[in-house]
């Protein structure tokens, strides 16, 4: 953070406010490219938003994303896995999957 | 989802789970296909960027993190080196996992309609599994 603040009004020019008539000039080419968010109004009254597919799988993703970072964090358990196991990392404490899986299958063997 | 290519490597922290999790099953504990899910789930791990999900926020970016059943596990990709680490590997708390699971279970006991039916409480009043609204969690 920097502590500078802008306190006036935000703007988004990619936002735009239009009337239902509008969809009837959306086809197929102006969709296609479509790099704008339409809030669609009945007078002053909003009534749905249409964005670009890709738009919506992008805040979709980053929705998912904060979810699980949420949810990781408020496992206190895997938190404090995940803390350790960067350590490890960290500290190069990593070894093939295979043989952990050999060690195990051995270690059974042996305790037979 | 293509079989991963790249090395699947384990921390000390992650394999420590791992091998909790082979004894728990070996000792009845814990069901033999949560091991076989986790097991899938690491050999076929996502490489390509369209099938990366779940990737972590902020300045967890560069990990991703699945829910297999009971467990999570998160992992890092690397392209350059082509090897996947995973980070850890831990049980999910009850309400993430198989809260839903347990509350059918429950619901669908027999104790449950004695109970309901001790204290007098018809069953169209009841909460039963038809009005669940938790759904599955998201793997």
């Amino acid at each position: 953070m920097t502590g500078v603040q802008y306190a006036g009004p935000y703007i988004d020019e990619k936002v735009e406010h239009v009337g239902v008539t509008r969809l009837r000039s959306l086809n197929v080419s102006n969709l296609r490219d479509f790099d704008k968010t339409l809030v669609i109004q009945d007078n002053d009254k909003p009534l749905a938003v249409l964005l670009a597919y890709d738009q919506f799988l992008a805040m979709q993703k980053q929705l998912l994303s904060v979810l699980a970072t949420l949810e990781m964090f408020t496992n206190g358990e895997e938190a404090d896995k995940f803390q350790a196991g960067i350590g490890d990392i960290e500290a190069g404490r990593i070894k093939p999957l295979a043989e952990v899986r050999a060690s195990v299958k051995s270690q059974k063997k042996a305790s037979k | 989802m293509n079989r991963s290519q790249y090395a699947v490597k384990l921390t000390d922290t992650a394999e420590a789970a791992y091998c909790e999790l082979y004894i728990r099953v070996e000792q009845g504990v814990q069901p033999s296909a949560d091991l076989q899910a986790l097991d899938e789930a690491l050999d076929n791990l996502p490489t390509t960027a369209n099938d990366r999900k779940f990737q972590l926020a902020g300045k967890f970016s560069a990990v991703y993190r699945q829910k297999i059943g009971t467990l999570a596990f998160t992992y890092k990709i690397s392209d350059p080196t082509e090897s996947i680490i995973v980070v850890e590997i831990s049980p999910l708390t009850v309400s993430e996992g198989r809260a839903h699971v347990l509350f059918n279970q429950i619901v669908t006991q027999p104790k449950f309609k004695e109970a309901r039916a001790v204290l007098g409480i018809p069953e169209k009043e009841s909460i039963g599994v038809g009005d669940l609204t938790v759904g599955p969690p998201i793997n």
